[in-house]
């Protein structure tokens, strides 16, 4: 008798509830494919421009859903972000290490932002199916150059309360050659 | 069968198998109901019906509508909130020392249950016809399984019954391999025996 009101004491001393708490920890993350362009003719003088571009549809698919996603309702974001990489070969090094473009030799073909100039924007068009960037880069000195766009990732510019999404650029068939190229004086 | 005659029929059939036998000068209750009565101060309410199975065991069903005051006691994380809206659980009980007697109970027990998952982010349809993502209430029927133990007191000549239990139960929702449990057919009961 004396365990049972003991243990009825313990249980009515706890609170009950049917319910358990979750995390939020949904995120989006959606797959392009070979919409980075590089405009490459593989040889260039200094003062030259070498020219990409990355475009891509506001309605992308999502795996396990039937329709495409609208990523601008979805996030708001008027513009998507990804890092521009540019690396020049050094034989101190005897690889290819990171060249940061300076201010002024980054050229805005398409109406693109870049907040700074290794961070590209990529814009959602006037008429509003489409975020596009084109962008020019001067090359200012000479040496064997390559752009390391073989895993790209673009994320929303912040809106507010909005689920995570960020997109994942991969070329069905990269080869690295592609986007190399040399600059002489 | 019209509607009445399968009622009379089913009636009938509680009664005849309900009906309380005496044995060595005590009745034998072989039915309960009871309803849990912490519930109904969280605008929530539990209803079960048990029979008995032979000397230590028991089957029955439970139903549970959770309410505004069960739903507040829901714990945020991150955002959202999930609570369950109500469960369906057909249970069996293992009665330590006999189920005509005071005992400790042992139950487990399946449970279909509806949840909603309140201010978090479900993918909806715009008028377009696309897919966006926005926060809204994401509504689930789940299955899941339980077990609980408690004790039960018997009273009146064994046939109020006051029952207090702890209940937990899974709906195999796995966070890194553990299962999500929620803390269900848990309080105390009031009974009646027949």
């Amino acid at each position: 008798m004396k365990k049972g009101l003991l243990l009825l004491l313990i249980i009515s001393s706890t609170v009950f509830y049917g319910c358990y708490s979750d995390d939020d920890s949904t995120f989006v993350d959606l797959q392009i494919e070979d919409a980075l362009i590089l405009e490459n003719e593989k040889t260039y003088v200094v003062g030259d421009t070498i020219y990409f571009a990355l475009d891509f549809s506001r309605y992308l698919e999502e795996d396990g859903f039937s329709n495409r996603l609208d990523i601008f309702e979805t996030t708001g974001a008027a513009s998507f972000n990804y890092p521009m990489v540019l690396e020049k070969f050094s034989s101190q090094s005897n690889a290819y290490v990171g060249v940061t473009v300076a201010n002024g030799l980054v050229v805005e073909s398409k109406r693109n932002l870049a907040d700074n100039f290794n961070t590209i924007a990529a814009v959602l068009n006037p008429s509003q199916d489409l975020y596009e960037s084109r962008i020019g880069v001067i090359l200012a000195e000479p040496g064997d150059f390559r752009f390391s766009f073989d895993f790209l990732t673009l994320y929303p510019d912040y809106a507010g309360d909005r689920i995570s999404l960020f997109i994942s650029h991969r070329f069905t068939n990269f080869v690295p050659e592609d986007f190399e190229f040399e600059v002489t004086e | 069968m019209t509607k009445k005659n399968l009622l009379i029929c089913i009636l009938n059939i509680i009664f005849i198998s309900s009906y309380a036998q005496q044995e060595g000068g005590e009745f034998i209750f072989k039915n309960q109901v009871s309803t849990n009565i912490p519930y109904l101060l969280l605008n929530s309410f539990e209803l079960n019906y048990e029979h008995t199975l032979g000397k230590k065991f028991a089957t029955g069903i439970g139903w549970a509508s959770y309410g505004k005051g069960y739903y507040n006691l829901a714990l945020e994380s991150e955002g959202y909130t999930y609570a369950t809206q109500f469960e369906i659980t057909p249970f069996g009980r293992w009665y330590f020392n006999g189920n005509q007697n005071k005992s400790h109970i042992l139950e487990i027990f399946a449970s279909i249950n509806q949840s909603e998952e309140r201010n978090r982010f479900v993918r909806n349809t715009t008028d377009e016809g696309f897919g966006v993502y926005e926060r809204g209430t994401e509504t689930n029927t789940n299955f899941g399984m339980g077990i609980g133990y408690g004790y039960r007191f018997l009273f009146l000549k064994k046939r109020l019954a006051v029952e207090a239990q702890v209940g937990i139960r899974t709906n195999f929702d796995f966070f890194f391999g553990i299962p999500l449990s929620s803390l269900v057919r848990s309080g105390i009961r009031l009974g009646y025996r027949f």
